[in-house]
């Protein structure tokens, strides 16, 4: 691995720096550095007694990541990200390491068709490829994002992308005159190769073709497999294949307009384990919404209605970007090192090893308290009801504000005939202070909210609430030095069933989940911006937790600094 | 406004803003040779020079003028420009040994390609010379920069699928942020690798060990071998960089100059070298040094105070709540004048883990050079006292302090390479639980120099019946016997670092009502003349040490003292033809105990050793960025009384050193 690393990364240094002149000017570099310190420190009552389980750590690494982007021709484009990375406090080439991060060729082909292959994003519409954020983050505080972000750019978690390893190719075909055009992409990838002996090859191919593409209107086909080569190493394989139709419309003129717009399509779900052991399924699912909006308010009203059948399966759509089954990285176990630590929101938000990056074919395990209503995104099965949202943004407002709400419910009933009632709000808005006293520097408030609510009737009754709260501000104090502030609450509160699944994806018993408990994040710091994208910055964090089921035998807090500079260009 | 900057041989010119980031960088970040230094360094500034060399080296040939220089025009949104720089360093030695040391980490015939044997179970990957060092260094805008390397090395295993050839970081990998305001300008410098950081003698600095200019070091720099030597001839005996076993640190460090009152501040958060291991620090260990400091004043002339911080903060586990801590605090006060540079630095420090008493200890430590131009003639005179309780390893003062262990307290001491137990040391060296003084003279004539050092210290408690003494002759490449290990040779009683090799000898006097002295002296002789038109360079050290019961103003060469060394070194360098230097060397060390002393099993006596070792070499600078060099050595030792302590055998070491 290292030879080739090494052979690959010469080549192409070679190749930039023999290149002929011309060449040589289509050469450019991308880049991000960071070095990240955290000092953690793990306290409270799930500690009494404790003798074994690590309660302090100090952790780190610097990286940089190389992107080395060339583009001799129209028809290709290289670009090959070259990560170093280096444990904080091992020197001298211990702890360090060299690594492809991503190897990318692209380019256009008769100057019509744009093509990708190697390390590609790949995103659909959010029944058929789409990477669900997973939590409501639009009002978070932008200490908090700092964190995230770096999370996501580990995890390749961006604008709801999946990071794939193929090919895809993309084509707009002008139709005449009209300014009407012809849409078609198409993509390929293998996710898993085939171990010889019980694991066949897996891919995920997937295309649309919208044929009708204008201003005012536009309708197309898509397309999703995520299938098995059969005989490439079992006679067990898989598929699921989803296919979708989506359609725009819109009327008004520049101040205002209505527009409808839509999803719907249908899966088929095909695994075969062996002749006792195999399901195949197939369901539906549809969603339509009117829209309403006056740029001059920079209000927008929409209103839907959704349905997912309770076995519409579309893994590239519906596996989450988060595995809920992970430990959290520090402090992975508590109550003398035998009781692996639930996964906390500052955990979910801080941990780069928490994520995941593969497509999976089944459903995967979900922690009620972080998002029941929707857990695996708009996509999630048997869900049916109504959703509404208002907007409220200008380019130069002072104050933005955004809410939703959905009401829904379950299809069909999990394991009684009661159905599941969902209910969740959420919203928030962001106050730019500094534009209502026509100031360059930031000062800005962010508030947000996200409730839940899950009912059931007998038999097998269920209430859950939870409740996200955020706030944010950050203030640029001195040029370019802002301080920073950030506020999280999540309540959780109520019982629920969690569906435990088979290979076959099928329920095969439900866990009962009681849960009551207050998290709270606190963060405050400061980050010094040198360039709009590169920052020092220093934050503390404090997350607490108060499981009122234990009557306080597992609370804890951690507290947390976290020291990081980001250059990146 | 333009400027021109002139440091050794660069010439620099630019904006403003740059001039000085650069000289901030130049003495705070990298440096930092010329403040709070006690350097002796009575015929030029060569020394000085040289680490501007090495740094022009460590960061890359263009870095620096990237880095800190370039001007904002010539930036564009698009990065379209990196600028490579680099050596290559192909590095073997072939080592054949007719007796040897029985738990030798190599065969008795054993060839290398690393400086350190690869296949040791001590060393192996704890140190690779890069094959190919590629720095890569850009300026993305105009206040932020990076830098960092490919570091390759091979090791020739003729395997395919191991881990012979690696690629790494080694020592580059750090970003760069700056801002100009009228308050300030400050400088932000982050990153892994090793960032070499200073604030004063007593909290982050360096060791100064001296190195036979025969040994090629691994990051040497010049071009041109004979000016290196003839850079030597001019310099101080301490040929030492101030980088050299210096505090490598990964972290964060935030700078600011030129602010308001003249004041300005440095500080630190990271891990250094010798805080932590790798294993630790991999398994999230809690263990970080945060360090600081604000001054006023500047390094150039005048009167510069300050006040540093020190703080090495660690737990023993990530369990316990058991503190290894390590404080330090001090006051400082410089003066510079063309005449006189005076360097004082006074404060108290104290170690906190389950061996310390955690009681404070005081540090103090004064260093007066005078220089009159016309007589020629710097005195160096420097006193200092320092208790047991001030520790820092990343500091110049040498650790006796048992308690305090490289890679946090508990890790295994036999990895231990930062503790100088009762050391005999050299003549510039401080060390803890010590009171000592300090005298250096120097003087140069046309084609002669002469430098006298004398040191002369007394612990401050007896804490333990044992001293130790470094084996200067052949240190390099006994060092590389049992790599790293502290406990080795056939008495178990050696200990071998990074280019150097120390022997522990217990004291069987039972009595510790005496606190014992050390004293060291040495001379220096440099004499340089032509033959055949061509220019040959002599170079001689003596030193002699003594560790005995009282104090003593000179070494105590007689049986009254529990140990006696002596170490001659002559080396020679021949200018033959245009870009060939011929190297004579040789070197005797004599080691002697008393009665007091542990006694040899075999006869009853006590330590009684003679090492040599002759060698030759050649430089060959091929082209202007590249030479060859030829290094060949029969070194010999034996102790007459612990018959089993011996070796001889013979050593030879090709490099070809390639700079892009």
């Amino acid at each position: 691995m290292k030879r080739t690393v090494l052979f690959l990364w010469m080549v192409l240094a070679g190749f930039v720096l023999n290149c002929s002149p011309g060449i040589a000017q289509k050469v450019f570099f991308t880049g991000l550095g960071r070095a990240l310190v955290t000092n953690e420190k793990l306290k409270g009552n799930v500690l009494n007694g404790d003798t074994a389980s690590p309660n302090k750590g100090t952790e780190g690494y610097v990286l940089f990541d190389l992107g080395i982007n060339m583009h001799p021709y129209d028809f290709l484009k290289a670009k090959a990200v070259i990560r170093l990375k280096n444990t904080f406090g091992a020197f001298y080439g211990q702890g360090a390491s060299v690594e492809f991060r991503q190897v990318l060729l692209e380019g256009l082909i008769a100057k019509k068709v744009k093509y990708a292959l190697g390390d590609i994003d790949v995103k659909m519409t959010p029944y058929t490829v789409f990477n669900n954020e997973g939590v409501y983050t639009a009002y978070e505080s932008d200490l908090f994002k700092i964190r995230r972000q770096i999370v996501y750019y580990e995890n390749f978690n961006v604008n709801n992308n999946w990071r794939i390893q193929g090919a895809k190719a993309g084509a707009n075909l002008l139709l005449g005159k009209g300014g009407s055009k012809i849409k078609l992409n198409g993509f390929i990838s293998r996710t898993r190769p085939s171990n010889y002996y019980n694991l066949p090859d897996r891919f995920l191919a997937g295309g649309s073709i919208h044929p009708w593409v204008s201003d005012n209107f536009e309708g197309g086909i898509n397309y999703v497999s995520f299938f098995d080569l059969r005989q490439s190493g079992t006679t067990a394989h898989y598929s699921n294949q989803v296919i979708t139709g989506d359609i725009a419309a819109k009327a008004g003129n520049e101040n205002f307009h209505i527009r409808a717009f839509g999803e719907g399509g249908y899966s088929l779900n095909n695994n075969y384990i062996s002749t006792d052991t195999f399901a195949s399924t197939r369901d539906f699912f549809y969603h339509a919404n009117a829209e309403g909006f006056y740029k001059p308010w920079g209000l927008k009203l929409t209103a839907g209605y959704m349905q997912t059948g309770a076995a519409f399966y579309s893994p590239s759509a519906q596996t989450l970007r988060i595995n809920n089954n992970h430990a959290p990285g520090i402090f992975p176990n508590v109550m003398n090192n035998n009781t692996v630590r639930g996964q906390l929101m500052f955990d979910r938000l801080t941990q780069e090893n928490l994520y995941n990056q593969t497509i999976l074919p089944g459903l995967m395990t979900y922690l009620p308290q972080y998002g029941n209503v929707l857990p695996y995104g708009a996509a999630t099965p048997n869900r049916q009801g109504y959703v509404f949202r208002a907007e409220k943004a200008r380019p130069d407002g002072v104050l933005d504000l955004s809410a939703a709400l959905y009401g829904l419910t379950e299809i069909i009933g999990e394991g009684t005939t009661s159905l599941r009632k969902f209910h969740l709000l959420q919203g928030g808005g962001i106050l730019r202070l500094n534009r209502l006293f026509n100031s360059e520097r930031i000062i800005e408030l962010k508030a947000g909210v996200a409730y839940e609510k899950t009912t059931r009737e007998a038999p097998g009754a269920i209430a859950l609430e939870n409740n996200m709260t955020d706030a944010g501000i950050a203030i640029e104090f001195l040029k370019g030095i802002d301080l920073m502030g950030g506020y999280k609450l999540i309540t959780s509160n109520g019982k629920e069933y969690l569906s435990i699944r088979n290979s076959l994806n099928q329920i095969q018993s439900y866990e009962t989940f009681q849960l009551n408990f207050v998290q709270q994040v606190l963060g405050a710091g400061v980050r010094w911006r040198f360039t709009d994208r590169s920052f020092f910055t220093v934050h503390g964090n404090y997350t607490l937790l108060n499981d009122k089921l234990s009557e306080g035998r597992s609370n804890y807090s951690i507290r947390q600094y976290f020291v990081n500079y980001t250059l990146s260009f | 406004m333009d400027h021109v900057l002139t440091i050794g041989f660069w010439k620099i010119s630019n904006s403003r803003i740059w001039f000085k980031m650069t000289i901030m960088c130049m003495f705070c970040t990298l440096i930092s040779a010329a403040y709070g230094k006690d350097i002796f360094n009575p015929l030029s500034d060569s020394l000085e020079r040289k680490e501007q060399q090495v740094y022009k080296y460590a960061l890359g040939k263009n870095y620096a003028n990237k880095m800190f220089l370039l001007n904002k025009a010539t930036h564009s949104k698009a990065l379209t420009n990196l600028s490579f720089s680099g050596v290559v360093d192909f590095i073997s030695f072939y080592r054949n040994m007719s007796e040897r040391y029985p738990d030798m980490s190599s065969p008795s015939k054993n060839l290398e390609f690393t400086p350190y044997p690869a296949g040791s179970q001590f060393s192996g990957n704890y140190y690779r010379q890069p094959l190919i060092d590629l720095i890569v260094t850009a300026n993305p805008s105009s206040n932020t920069s990076f830098a960092f390397e490919y570091a390759m090395s091979h090791l020739f295993t003729g395997k395919t699928g191991d881990t012979s050839r690696k690629i790494n970081v080694q020592n580059l990998l750090q970003f760069h942020g700056t801002a100009n305001t009228s308050f300030g300008n400050f400088l932000l410098s982050a990153g892994g690798g090793s960032i070499n950081y200073s604030l004063s003698s007593f909290t982050m600095y360096n060791r100064e060990f001296r190195e036979p200019v025969f040994e090629k070091l691994p990051w040497d720099w010049t071009t041109d071998s004979f000016k290196k030597y003839k850079d030597f001839f001019a310099s101080s005996a301490i040929t030492t960089p101030s980088y050299y076993n210096s505090a490598a640190t990964q972290g964060f460090i935030l700078e600011g100059s030129d602010m308001p009152g003249g004041f300005g501040f440095s500080g630190f958060y990271g891990r250094s070298s010798l805080s932590t291991t790798p294993d630790k620090a991999l398994a999230g260990y809690p263990s970080e040094i945060l360090a600081g400091k604000v001054y006023r004043g500047t390094d150039t002339s005048g009167i510069k105070i300050g006040v540093n911080a020190y703080r090495s903060l660690g737990f023993t586990s990530r369990v316990k709540d058991i503190r290894d801590e390590r404080d330090i605090g001090t006051v400082e006060f410089n003066y510079k004048s063309p005449g006189i540079r005076l360097n004082a630095e006074g404060g108290m420090g104290r170690v906190i883990n389950p061996s310390s008493t955690g009681k404070t200890g005081l540090a103090l430590q004064a260093g007066l050079t005078i220089y009159n131009k016309r007589v020629h003639m710097p005195v160096f005179l420097k006193a200092y006292s320092v208790d047991e309780q001030a520790v820092s390893l990343e500091s110049a003062v040498l650790n006796s302090n048992p308690s305090v262990v490289q890679g946090g307290y508990g890790s295994d001491s036999v990895y231990n390479n930062s503790l100088y137990q009762n050391f005999l040391q050299e003549v510039s060296m401080m060390a803890n639980n010590r009171n000592g003084i300090i005298l250096k003279v120097g003087k140069s004539f046309k084609n002669f120099a002469i430098e006298i050092g004398n040191a002369v210290s007394q612990e401050k408690v007896n804490y333990s019946n044992s001293f130790s003494f470094e084996h200067m002759a052949n240190a390099f490449p006994a060092s590389r016997f049992t790599p790293w290990y502290q406990y080795s040779g056939p008495y178990h009683r050696i200990g071998n670092r990074f280019r150097r090799s120390i022997e522990t000898i217990k004291i069987t006097d039972a009595s510790n009502t005496y606190k014992k002295a050390f004293n060291a002296a040495d001379l220096s002789v440099k004499w340089k003349t032509k033959i055949f038109k061509r220019e040959l360079l002599f170079v001689n050290f003596n030193y002699i040490g003594s560790i005995g019961k009282s104090i003593s103003p000179i070494p105590v060469m007689t049986e009254s003292s529990f140990f006696r060394m002596f170490y001659e070194e002559i080396s020679a360098y021949y200018n033959i033809i245009n870009r060939v230097t011929l190297i004579g060397f040789y070197s005797m060390q004599k080691n002697i105990g008393n009665t007091m002393t542990e006694l040899s099993a075999e006869n009853g006596k006590p330590v009684d050793q003679l090492t040599t070792g002759i060698g030759f070499g050649i430089d060959y600078d091929f082209n202007d960025s590249a030479g060859l060099f030829l290094r060949h050595r029969w070194m010999d030792h034996r102790d007459y009384n612990f018959i089993l302590d011996k070796y001889k055998g013979q050593e030879t070491t090709v490099e070809l050193k390639i700079f892009f």
